[in-house]
């Protein structure tokens, strides 16, 4: 009931759609929390059909055979993901394939590019860095331009998600010299890079690299002189896919805490019938349709040219995003009672899905530093 | 808090320090800063109750003539204050603060001689057969039976969420021993050894992905009537005193304090962007000053409140406002330094993952999402906190 959200397109609402449709009769909780348990995590069991159903074009544009999607569109895709906890790296999918269309590198565009459109390429993002949290004005990983060319990079990058069986990195870098900062996209098996893999509070593999990288052929840079505007265009657009998926966890969390309501009797009445209980519910309902609005206002405005006030209001945004997201989990799991704090349940795990995106591309602190 | 010492106390709080000064070694502080479920690990929080039972101080609930010590107000707050501050951990409640005052009030001089002494010791380990299925809130209508059979009670049914019981040797249950119209008459409260046949142990994992919870099963559990404390049906006078002590009788804010403290000190370690620390935010400046004004007022109503507890006086809407506000003081700071440590709440350092993926390796941040994840559970165990608010608002009326 709460899914039915007036789309902007046609389009947005074929592919939600069919997300969900596909989501629902191959995805369960059940396998999912077995898969966790016997710590046999597998990010991509779907990948493949994304690939096959189109779902992978969605972010790409006309002229590489995209369906060149908005970042509505995206969004609505992405909400239904967070629905259904799925794994796969869909986010991470956009984002890259921007990043290079975006680029002025055409191998890339020519080689990299059509192989993660087929589901055959995938691209992990190692941007932030311990020291810096997620400010990107003293980035610590630097590379350096050898005479023959090629280029050399160093540093240590944290928190990088949806690590499984990548083909590629994306690497921020910047200048050891004139400090400008610059995107690379370095085949994983490339000499120079160890990795420190992990599972996240979100079930999804992670993992941290440190890089001393040799030779790097110049093909592999994206685009010198990244600027910061770009940089934020780009984290813009994952806060937003992330904010969709936490809104897709959000709708799941009311439809289970009013069912649970509906079912659990205490003392021989059903919960749903005391008022407080009911008074939280409609609270939870309340912060939702905030989540809905903000999370779809956002999508629709990071496609506009940003002005500098543009910016603080996503910033703002996002905060008042992850503070209802976190309302929102937090009383589904009181409403469960002990049920509700336990890995049995879905609940707790869409809680953690939005604890780690409201801390991904940005978190409450950072964003509100931003602007005070 | 201020308080006004006499000289006697003056000299207690001495003695108190000197002996945390000696006992409170290195190792145990540093094991317990790890504590992140809601009870301490078992053989930390064992050890350091043989410390304090060495020296008389580790049953504050019990008379003097089983072990225990007869301290004023002031002394068990200073004791639950100085213990904090030096990072000791919190010794397990079930044994000392639950079962053995209800046995002490309820059971008969054979009993006491029976199960204190081990409880003492820390040679007898118990867990808390309350909750079933199906009543968690209306504990009233639990259904885990006991029939007297042959001169042995019978059990039969489940308990769920019950902390520790894998570890535990005794569970003390609440049964049913008699279908009555008012179902609180119809409850036994028995003690049964978790070796007995017939009894099965779920592990139940947290949202933490720790295991501290459990589902126990009884299946035909023969149980000597010797173990009944207090008459059959007056288990829930029994449940309804323990459950007064769970909620209220301990001194909360001194750890809370040292978790405020504790977050304090990650605010100016923690990164807020490349060029300063979390302790630099306007936003966590407030809330840090909002929340050490909260804990103010709170450690003050504790002490007054506690004051009249201990003094015999009648109580009624006191163990539910403390429990309300600890606990939503708890999560309110737990909340806090999750936002400090930021990014790094990406990670959940699962002690159970080896093979595929394994666990990130640990930093001196990761108590933080553990400890806040475990929190949510402050409001909902020993009764939630709605329930308290109705057992508040109920006695406002009455008392209007
Ligand atoms: C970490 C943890 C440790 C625990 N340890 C133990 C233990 O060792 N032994 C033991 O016996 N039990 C233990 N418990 C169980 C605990 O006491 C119960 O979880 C608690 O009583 C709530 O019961 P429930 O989980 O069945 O929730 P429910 O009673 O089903 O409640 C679900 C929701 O409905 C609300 N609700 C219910 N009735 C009302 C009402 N009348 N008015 C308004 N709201 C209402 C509740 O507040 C809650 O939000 C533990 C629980 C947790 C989480």
């Amino acid at each position: 009931m709460f899914t039915d959200f007036n789309y902007d397109s046609e389009i947005s609402k074929e592919l939600a759609q069919t997300v969900s449709k596909y989501l629902i009769d191959n995805s369960n909780f059940h396998s999912h929390y077995q898969s966790i348990k016997n710590n046999t995590v597998d990010a991509l069991t779907h990948w493949e059909t994304y690939a096959e159903l189109g779902w992978l074009l969605a972010p790409a544009r006309d002229e590489n055979n995209g369906i060149g999607c908005t970042s509505y569109d995206l969004a609505c895709m992405q909400v239904e993901m967070g629905k259904h906890l799925a794994l796969e790296p869909f986010t991470t999918h956009c984002l890259a394939v921007q990043l290079i269309e975006s680029s002025d590198n055409s191998t890339l565009k020519e080689t990299v590019l059509p192989l993660m459109l087929a589901g055959k390429n995938l691209c992990a993002f190692a941007i932030f860095e311990r020291a810096s949290r997620y400010s990107l004005d003293n980035i610590e990983t630097e590379f350096k331009q050898n005479k023959n060319g090629s280029f050399n990079i160093c540093g240590v990058k944290h928190y990088v998600s949806d690590i499984q069986n990548v083909t590629h990195i994306l690497v921020l870098a910047h200048d050891n010299q004139t400090s400008e900062k610059c995107w690379f996209c370095i085949p994983v098996n490339h000499l120079g890079i160890s990795f420190n893999f992990y599972l996240g509070t979100d079930d999804k593999p992670m993992a941290d690299l440190t890089f001393d990288v040799r030779e790097l052929d110049s093909k592999f840079k994206i685009s010198l002189n990244t600027t910061d505007l770009q940089v934020t265009q780009l984290l813009n657009q994952a806060n937003i896919l992330n904010n969709a998926d936490s809104l897709g966890c959000c709708i799941q969390l009311l439809n289970l805490t009013a069912q649970y309501l509906l079912d659990r009797k205490q003392f021989n009445s059903s919960l749903s019938s005391f008022q407080s209980l009911q008074h939280i519910v409609a609270d939870m309902f309340i912060a939702l349709q905030r989540v809905l609005s903000l999370t779809f206002y956002q999508a629709q405005s990071v496609d506009t040219l940003l002005t500098e006030h543009a910016q603080e209001r996503i910033y703002i945004t996002n905060v008042e995003l992850f503070e209802n997201t976190q309302f929102i989990f937090e009383k589904a799991i009181q409403l469960h009672g002990g049920i509700g704090v336990t890995e049995e349940l879905s609940v707790g795990h869409l809680a953690k899905r939005i604890i780690t995106n409201n801390c991904r591309y940005g978190d409450k602190l950072f964003f509100l530093s931003q602007i005070e | 808090m201020i308080l006004n010492l006499t000289d006697e106390e003056k000299c207690f709080h001495k003695e108190l320090k000197d002996f945390l000064s000696h006992e409170l070694t290195q190792d145990i502080v540093e094991e317990s800063l790890k504590t992140t479920s809601v009870f301490a690990d078992k053989d930390l929080a064992l050890k350091w109750q043989s410390k304090l039972a060495k020296q008389g101080w580790a049953a504050q609930l019990w008379p003097e003539k089983y072990g225990g010590i007869k301290w004023t107000p002031i002394q068990k707050y200073l004791f639950e204050v100085e213990c904090a501050k030096a990072g000791a951990p919190m010794l397990i409640p079930l044994g000392l603060k639950m079962v053995g005052p209800v046995i002490i009030k309820f059971g008969t001089e054979e009993q006491k001689e029976r199960f204190l002494p081990n409880i003492l010791s820390g040679d007898d380990y118990w867990c808390q057969g309350y909750s079933e299925p199906g009543s968690g809130s209306d504990l009233a209508s639990l259904r885990c039976k006991a029939e007297l059979k042959d001169g042995k009670f019978i059990v039969n049914g489940s308990k769920i969420w019950t902390t520790h019981a894998h570890y535990s040797n005794w569970i003390f249950c609440l049964v049913r021993t008699k279908n009555t119209p008012k179902p609180q008459a119809g409850i036994s409260f028995l003690l049964i050894p978790m070796n007995s046949k017939g009894i099965t142990v779920r592990p139940i994992i947290s949202i933490s992905g720790e295991h501290d919870l459990n589902e126990v099963f009884f299946e035909d559990v023969q149980v000597d009537t010797n173990n009944l404390i207090g008459e059959q049906g007056q288990g829930w006078e029994c449940a309804k005193y323990l459950l007064t002590l769970e909620r209220g009788a301990s001194v909360a804010s001194a750890r809370l304090r040292s978790t405020l403290i504790r977050i304090n000190k990650l605010t100016e370690t923690e990164q807020l962007d490349s060029k300063n620390k979390v302790n630099t935010s306007f936003y966590v400046k407030q809330k840090l000053n909002s929340l050490d004004a909260r804990l103010c007022a709170f450690e003050n109503t504790e002490f007054r409140l506690q004051k009249q507890i201990n003094s015999g006086f009648d109580y009624g809407f006191e163990p539910s406002l403390l429990k309300t506000e600890a606990t939503e003081l708890e999560q309110a700071l737990a909340e806090l330094a999750v936002e400090v440590i930021g990014p790094r709440a990406q990670i959940l350092v699962r002690d159970s993952l080896s093979q595929a993926w394994p666990s990130a390796t640990s930093d001196d941040v990761d108590w933080a999402l553990p400890r806040y994840l475990n929190s949510r559970s402050a409001t909902i165990y020993a009764g939630t906190n709605e329930i308290q608010r109705n057992l508040i608002a109920r006695s406002i009326f009455a008392n209007t």
